[in-house]
């Protein structure tokens, strides 16, 4: 995870929400269980302890009980979206076009179509998933 | 004079109560949870009982049961009041697209953004790839050689004129990578569009446009102005001016620098207005074009919550055909399409509006 955090900090990186607490992060775990969603990995719980979502252009990774108003949740933005297999799917943000998700059966993420929730790409790992957020080209 | 800004005044309380109202609604469907606590606190209080026991009726019960679709049924009211669109009616036995039309026209939309160890070449063109770090230039094919038809994926991508304007320049990547031009057929999706982001970079000044891009700088001309005295109405003033700051700064003129905190601020306010396709992508198969689905006709900027949201959810809304623009549900705020303005831009001659000339 520490590659993807040094990209991030050498673009001109535009908003992120405030670092969380172990207790806010053993909270949202709970509060996904009892929403009927699946807890999310490790490298995604590390990611948003530092950053707690991000906004960049339109594209967005959702974070936990965000305070500030342009952020947004992941509980409610996979209740918004009505995702269809919540037990396994996971959504975590968006571009205008597509979400970016975790699939807990094959611990993978992906690029959905917002419309229909079929997989568009399948990237290798998270950190690549947050570089096409991101557009971070190599 | 008088009279039309007490009109307008009228107009934007209105619009700013609209708005709350489809915030709440959102909200409700948001945090379900809330309903399913609504649930859990009604069923308390029946097993409270006392006087309720003999008194309650079930239609007591039911009145303390939210209507769990309430919210969903009154932001297509409200939808259906506005007239901005109608509800999408699937036309069945459409064929759905596939996921290569999918990425093509996402990329066609906004770019080629996956990054070079997620464009997953075929086996050949990897070993080509490779083989290429000793290639010698000066014995590569004839561009003339490669025709891009013999490209399987060729057929969908041609469709979009952006992909169009990369025919010759994949063609001569091809050539420097020394592929075989008699091997075309074994090429990928993905092995074009690595060539394609290959050229990107090499080429800075002549880079694979796309329609985002495209749709934001012909708006931020034709209709800049227009757009500006709205948001001001509706007192969004700052982030609309950081709005089209951020289109000038990434599609126009990307010399500009900012301190790290104006950018912030640009940023924010840019990622509260989005593209929107007014027939929506997942359609595309309805029309005889699939790539008409990028075209500027079908592209609209939103305010993005509550107004964009609502036009995916609670369902699909497909909007009226001759808006750019929707910065709020009265007519007052939406943008109709100027199609001889956006005509002289497409010819290099560029129209300044009136503002406040919205409608004329």
């Amino acid at each position: 995870m520490n590659d993807i955090f040094a990209e991030i900090n050498k673009i001109r990186f535009a908003v992120t929400g405030t670092p969380l607490s172990d207790e806010d992060i053993n909270n949202f775990q709970a509060n996904l269980i009892e929403n009927g969603y699946s807890q999310l990995p490790d490298e995604v719980i590390t990611f948003l302890k530092k950053y707690n979502g991000f906004l960049f252009e339109n594209r967005c990774i959702w974070g936990i009980s965000p305070k500030q108003k342009y952020q947004y949740d992941i509980i409610g933005e996979n209740n918004l979206a009505e995702n269809p297999t919540p037990k396994d799917l996971t959504l975590l943000g968006e571009t205008e076009t597509t979400y970016i998700g975790w699939y807990k059966s094959t611990n993978s993420y992906s690029m959905i179509d917002k419309y229909d929730f079929s997989v568009i790409h399948t990237f290798d790992n998270f950190q690549n998933a947050v570089r096409y957020l991101l557009k971070i080209d190599d | 004079m008088a009279k039309l800004k007490r009109y307008l005044a009228l107009a934007v309380k209105e619009e700013l109560e609209i708005c709350e109202e489809l915030t709440d609604l959102l909200n409700l469907i948001f945090h379900k949870n809330r309903r399913h606590d609504q649930k859990k606190s009604c069923k308390k209080s029946k097993d409270r009982g006392g006087d309720k026991g003999k008194n309650t009726t079930k239609a007591n019960h039911e009145d303390l049961m939210p209507n769990k679709n309430a919210d969903k049924e009154r932001i297509n009211e409200i939808v259906n009041e506005k007239q901005i669109g109608t509800p999408h009616i699937i036309i069945k036995d459409q064929p759905k697209l596939s996921a290569e039309q999918k990425l093509i026209i996402n990329w066609d939309f906004e770019g080629i953004n996956l990054s070079k160890n997620e464009i997953k070449v075929s086996i050949y063109f990897k070993n080509v790839l490779t083989a290429s770090e000793h290639y010698d230039i000066s014995n590569r094919h004839d561009v003339k050689e490669y025709n891009l038809n013999n490209i399987p994926i060729w057929s969908e991508m041609k469709k979009f004129k952006n992909f169009q304007l990369m025919y010759h320049p994949v063609c001569r990547q091809l050539a420097n990578i020394g592929y075989p031009p008699d091997q075309l057929h074994l090429l990928n999706i993905y092995d074009v569009a690595y060539l394609i982001k290959k050229h990107n970079k090499e080429n800075l000044q002549n880079l694979m446009p796309c329609q985002r891009s495209k749709f934001l700088k012909m708006f931020a001309t034709c209709y800049g102005e227009e757009f500006l005295h709205i948001e001001t109405m509706l007192g969004r003033e700052e982030d609309a001016k950081n709005f089209l700051e951020y289109i000038r700064i990434q599609y126009i003129n990307q010399n500009e620098t900012y301190s790290d905190e104006k950018w912030a601020k640009i940023q924010l306010s840019a990622a509260k207005y989005n593209v929107h396709h007014k027939k929506n992508r997942q359609y595309a198969n309805e029309t005889d074009d699939y790539s008409e689905i990028n075209a500027f006709s079908n592209l609209t900027l939103c305010y993005a919550h509550p107004y964009h949201t609502i036009l995916h959810h609670p369902r699909e809304i497909d909007l009226n055909t001759n808006l750019v623009y929707l910065g709020g549900l009265k007519d007052e705020f939406r943008i109709i399409r100027n199609p001889a303005n956006e005509r002289m831009y497409s010819q290099g001659i560029v129209k300044i509006q009136k503002q406040g000339g919205r409608n004329e």
